[in-house]
């Protein structure tokens, strides 16, 4: 690889990602300049849309955080110092986006909003696509089997848990309501791929206890073990699996 | 989409669109691929970088291949990453004899692991690196001969970057072999403050419709694909706009 030409991409690209454009007579010793425009105006085009195209993409990506944060994209530049992107598609840009907010003192509930959104993108196009398991295929099984029925939560789920009520908030922007408080809320969140549509749903308090199971891959056995110190667990137990299948978030695949 | 889409022929699909697990985009290049040929066009390759060659990108793009049996596999004569740092943009290269012999061997690597010959699209730039040997289109007739590669001619592209820097375009178009240009792009752009931005967000302008023409004139058994990738309108004006490709590529092409 030759060495000028390793120089010249090099000092291309900290002018286009450096927090401050280098200077006219810098910038015309690399680049070419004529009548039509000076090499800073040149390389302006570059500086502005590396940043303006993915401030784009965390804004639709976090749709109801950029309703609430309206600094999200002046934050972008800031972001992308911190986090530079490094894989070949934009969906993963934004990966980093509540770490950020939280280094750099955002409100709980913002961080948390952020985390929300994203795990929402990574359930849009992440994991393998499966047949869920669902009720006509649970009900042909003879009772003796239940113990033994393979559960575990589809491959695109995300479990997101909060410590606010950055559900409720995410609720409120998409029905238009008003916002509730920001307060404390210990909860978790359930967002997977229901056919092509992404969906979430907070978890009940004894459910978010099961969620980790059924994400390594347990069986309607251990569930019930999981529910023993439930009133009726046995009621609980098939009254949540029925949610789940309803919810077609189940697959009926052993643990790894 | 329900079968096939009337009015069109193929379709162009974005390979790091596709390169998930799952889901809605898979789901559509699959019901897309049923009915039409695809090409796989990518932003990603990064091929101009003076990084390794991403494996694991290569390997996704492979195993893309094997699914869609894409009927042409291009990317952009440019670089996106450095350092491992993706800038999901489409960066120039200089036009030198050095940056000439690095991406034809990294073409050459990319094409035995493919185990096919991919197309390079001449990219809109608004920057020119000082000490240019080459000029961009001879840059790309050479790539083509020396790496065995097709391109990817696009038009607007051709006409922003000769906007930009004061180039002639017809001279352009009349330094690449034609034997090497595989398919063509049309695509409309936006005007910056003080130079042509390609956005593909509007249609093509008539400039672009006339240079058109003559490429279709130099390149008559090049397909062509009508690009929009933002404020896409309805399917019907698009396909009214393919439709009047047609109308000049049957009045112009030999």
């Amino acid at each position: 690889m030759s060495a000028a030409l390793d120089a010249q991409l090099r000092w291309l690209h900290a002018a286009i990602t450096g927090a401050s454009p280098p200077p006219e007579p810098e910038a015309a010793a690399w680049l070419e300049r004529d009548g039509a425009a000076d090499a800073s105006a040149r390389l302006h085009v570059y500086r502005h849309a590396y940043v303006a195209r993915l401030a784009d993409v965390l804004v639709v990506d976090h749709p109801k955080l950029a309703a609430v944060h309206p600094d999200l994209r002046a934050l972008t530049a800031d972001y992308l110092r911190a986090f530079p992107p490094t894989h070949p598609s934009v969906r993963e840009v934004g990966a980093h986006l509540a770490r950020f907010l939280a280094d750099r003192g955002a409100p709980a509930h913002l961080i948390e909003l952020a985390a929300l959104e994203r795990a929402r993108v990574e359930a849009f196009d992440g994991g393998a696509d499966v047949t869920p398991l669902d009720r006509e295929a649970v009900a042909a099984l003879a009772p003796e089997d239940f113990p033994a029925l393979p559960l575990r939560f589809v491959p695109s789920h995300r479990l997101v848990a909060l410590t606010t009520r950055a559900d409720e908030l995410w609720d409120a922007i998409e029905r238009a309501a008003p916002h509730p408080a920001p307060a404390a809320a210990t909860r978790a969140v359930l967002v997977w791929r229901r056919a092509v549509t992404v969906v979430h749903r907070t978890l009940d308090d004894d459910e978010a206890t099961l969620a980790p199971a059924l994400a390594a891959g347990t069986t309607f056995g251990d569930i019930c073990a999981l529910l023993a110190t439930a009133p009726q667990p046995a009621e609980r137990a098939l009254a949540l699996l029925l949610r789940w299948l309803d919810a077609a978030v189940l697959v009926s695949r052993p643990a790894d | 989409m329900r079968g096939p889409v009337d009015g069109v022929d193929w379709f162009e699909v974005i390979t790091e669109n596709l390169m998930v697990d799952g889901g809605n985009p898979r789901r559509v290049a699959r019901e897309v691929r049923a009915h039409h040929p695809v090409v796989l066009h990518g932003v990603g390759l990064s091929i101009g970088s003076t990084d390794p060659l991403d494996a694991r990108y290569l390997d996704r793009l492979a195993a893309l291949c094997d699914e869609l049996e894409p009927a042409l596999v291009s990317d952009h004569l440019c670089w996106t990453t450095l350092g491992g740092h993706n800038t999901h943009d489409l960066l120039p290269m200089p036009y030198t004899e050095a940056a000439l012999a690095h991406v034809a061997a990294r073409v050459a690597a990319v094409q035995e692991r493919l185990g096919r010959r991919i197309l390079l699209e001449n990219p809109s730039t608004y920057a020119v690196y000082r000490g240019a040997e080459l000029t961009e289109a001879a840059f790309l007739a050479e790539l083509a001969t020396r790496a065995d590669c097709g391109l990817l001619l696009d038009v607007n592209n051709v006409y922003v970057s000769c906007t930009n820097h004061g180039w002639d375009a017809r001279a352009y178009l009349a330094s690449l072999p034609a034997a090497r240009v595989g398919y063509l792009h049309l695509a409309g752009h936006s005007h910056g403050e003080t130079l042509l931005i390609d956005t593909h967000d509007a249609p093509v302008i008539e400039e672009v419709w006339a240079l058109y023409a003559e490429a279709v004139r130099r390149f008559p058994d090049a397909a062509t694909c009508l690009e929009r990738d933002d404020d896409i309108p309805a399917l019907d004006v698009l396909v009214a706009e393919l439709s009047r490709a047609r109308a000049v590529a049957a009045e112009h092409a030999a």
